[in-house]
């Protein structure tokens, strides 16, 4: 499985890739030892949203490019559950990689089949839990004993962080009830998520404030 | 302003191979387009672009020139940082990505004020 990011390596001007798995994080990865793997997975899940953001505004996406002054990150999605993700120098043609890519194309596809079908096994293992909790966001948020705080904590979002708030909620939504019981005493746990997600000390102020009169003073003490 | 802001779209659109285009604010409000449905793509914009200046301190990343969506048909989506705005737009399979890159830079170069030392 790493001859494919191996033989992409040989490029000149790629610096090396990974597999990132949205439920199981880096499956693989040939990246020198200074990208650490826990930033690796944060980019991931990072480049995760983009891609599923971008889908809802370009249903006809195949492949993400970030041009940075000091590299460029190439992603191809995997499947439905993976991506592989690229690292190159600035310089690179980006169409030498795609075409790289390409040629590899038949061994990427077959990566991603086998990493579905790894994601769909360790999925029926867990019993089918992960189709629940879809049903039980949308019960969650409207029809709880909590509901009248959700929505006032996905209003107040709205205001900090404009139009994009439902999806980043309900995202954090999925991620609190994975592993808490969705009630009022683990809404702290919630408010945690959903200040990393808005990643400015500013607006995370701002929004610890906007939620005061829904979480209470045991809510904002994150 | 929304003279200033036509104006700026004029320029984009003369550059050979770009289909469409928009810019909107880093809140959410759309400025100019020509985009058929461009609330849902604004959002993704807005979005995107804000992950990846995100991405830049995981990484010692400094600075986001842009980002690029390849679609099935070939078309490229690009969507530059433009101080509070973002700026999107699409251009057709054939064109070459970094001659549109850098005549949409230099326009934005052009019309992005110098800070002063």
């Amino acid at each position: 499985m790493n001859t494919v990011l191996d033989e992409i390596k040989t490029i000149p001007g790629i610096i090396g890739g990974f597999v990132f798995g949205v439920t199981h994080g880096i499956q693989m990865n040939n990246l020198p030892p200074v990208f650490k793997e826990d930033n690796l997975n944060k980019i991931g899940k990072v480049i995760d949203k983009i891609y599923r953001s971008s889908k809802a505004g370009s249903p006809d996406i195949t492949e993400l490019s970030l041009y940075y002054e000091e590299s460029t990150i190439i992603v191809r999605p995997l499947g439905k559950t993976s991506y592989l993700i690229i690292m190159s120098e600035p310089s690179l043609n980006q169409n030498l990689i795609t075409m790289s890519m390409s040629m590899v194309a038949d061994e990427i596809i077959q990566m991603g089949e086998t990493f579905d079908r790894a994601a769909e096994n360790r999925d029926s293992n867990t019993q089918a839990q992960p189709v629940k909790k879809e049903i039980s966001i949308e019960e969650i948020i409207n029809n709880s004993p909590i509901s009248e705080q959700l929505s006032g904590m996905q209003a107040a979002l709205l205001k900090i962080v404009g139009p994009m708030a439902k999806i980043i909620f309900k995202d954090a939504i999925k991620a609190w009830i994975g592993s808490n019981d969705p009630s009022e005493s683990s809404l702290p746990r919630l408010v945690e998520i959903l200040l990393n997600e808005i990643n400015n000390s500013e607006r995370e102020e701002k929004y610890i404030n906007l939620i005061a009169p829904y979480v209470g003073d045991n809510g904002t003490d994150v | 302003m929304a003279t200033k802001f036509n104006e700026f779209a004029d320029l984009i659109l003369q550059i050979p191979g770009i289909i469409n285009y928009i810019l909107v604010r880093k809140d959410g409000h759309i400025i100019v387009h020509d985009f058929k449905n461009p609330e849902s793509l604004s959002a993704s914009i807005i979005y995107s672009g804000l992950s990846c200046e995100a991405i830049k301190p995981m990484m010692g990343l400094s600075y986001f020139k842009y980002l690029g969506y390849t679609l099935k048909n070939n078309d490229k989506l690009l969507v530059f940082p433009l101080g509070k705005y973002f700026l999107g737009i699409s251009h057709e399979a054939d064109a070459y990505t970094p001659d549109i890159v850098d005549e949409v830079t230099r326009i934005i170069d052009a019309i992005t004020p110098k800070k002063s030392k």
